[in-house]
């Protein structure tokens, strides 16, 4: 497979999530759940509860990720009176959830390094994680699936070292796939702004990655 | 705002090589348990049962302490007199 082939499939990922009909659908949805109807509510939780748990997860880390999901969810259900369909209701849900993401990050006290609770590699809160579980039978053998694993784990530790307004813009735009112009909504930036921290956010991600690592081989 | 001229998906080698390491987050989603939608679900629940009273006994105490208000400024006026 040719190196770029990855990235490429990370740039082409905006195409393939553009779904206009889940959107018109969504609308009809939101409709009905601010007129009281919760079990239209319901359906969308069950149809965008898991981007909400995943841009949560990576942005505030796996310990969080469920109370940042759950307020974001909440909050957007006593909003939806807000929502004026002038975007898709899923960019509308994750503003919220960004916010809510870095409402919890603003509030949380820095953790001294080595301090009970402090991220290391191999630790509860990367443990806890889901992108560390192997996901069922696998050809290759045990010692390079941990090997897989160790490297995931310690990616998210770097993941966790990026500004918080850095970290959000790259889960979106490289781990979530989303349009630019999606992103914009999202963290209520113009796109150009977007495009800007997100050249800034690769730039620190890739010094992270060469900051007391030796497994991130990275050219010059 | 501060605008950088747009990099747009113009990698630099290093940048290309970050993003294919981060593709294996990617292919390793965080996935939320079964019980946050059933939780959400429930917290809303029991929250649209009790805002209709809640705004009722709030629009009952706000006019409460208006009376009252009106009340404390005719007595005050009185005893002015």
């Amino acid at each position: 497979m040719s190196p770029v082939a990855p990235v490429l499939d990370i740039l082409s990922l905006p195409e393939r999530l553009a779904s206009a009909p889940v959107a018109a659908d969504d609308a009809k949805l939101v409709e009905r759940a601010a007129a009281g109807n919760t079990g239209a509510f319901a359906t969308l939780v069950e149809r965008h509860s898991d981007v909400v748990y995943r841009v949560a997860a990576r942005i505030v880390g796996p310990d969080e990720a469920d109370d940042v999901s759950q307020d974001a969810l909440i909050r957007a259900f006593h909003r939806l009176d807000q929502y004026r369909g002038d975007s898709p209701f899923r960019s509308w849900l994750l503003r919220i959830t960004h916010n809510a993401a870095l409402d919890s990050l603003a509030k949380r006290r820095p953790t001294p390094v080595g301090a009970p609770g402090a991220p290391t590699a191999g630790g509860d809160a990367a443990q806890r994680d889901p992108s560390f579980q192997d996901r069922g039978p696998d050809s290759r053998g045990p010692v390079s699936r941990l090997e897989d694993r160790e490297r995931r784990e310690r990616l998210v530790l770097k993941l966790t070292e990026l500004r918080p307004e850095h970290r959000a813009v790259l889960v979106l735009r490289d781990l979530e796939g989303l349009a630019y112009e999606e992103i914009a909504e999202v963290t209520e930036s113009p796109v150009g702004s977007v495009k800007g921290r997100l050249h800034r956010a690769r730039n620190e991600m890739v010094e992270i990655m060469r900051n007391n690592s030796y497994d991130w081989e990275l050219p010059e | 705002m501060n605008d950088v001229p747009e990099p747009d998906e113009q990698l630099t080698p290093a940048q290309r090589a970050a993003a294919e390491h981060l593709g294996m987050l990617r292919d390793h989603p965080p996935e939320p348990g079964r019980s946050l939608a059933v939780q959400v679900m429930r917290t809303t629940r029991w929250q649209r049962a009790i805002r209709a009273p809640l705004r009722i006994a709030a629009l009952i105490a706000a006019s409460v302490l208006d009376g009252l208000g009106v009340l404390g400024r005719r007595r005050s006026q009185a005893s002015g007199r």
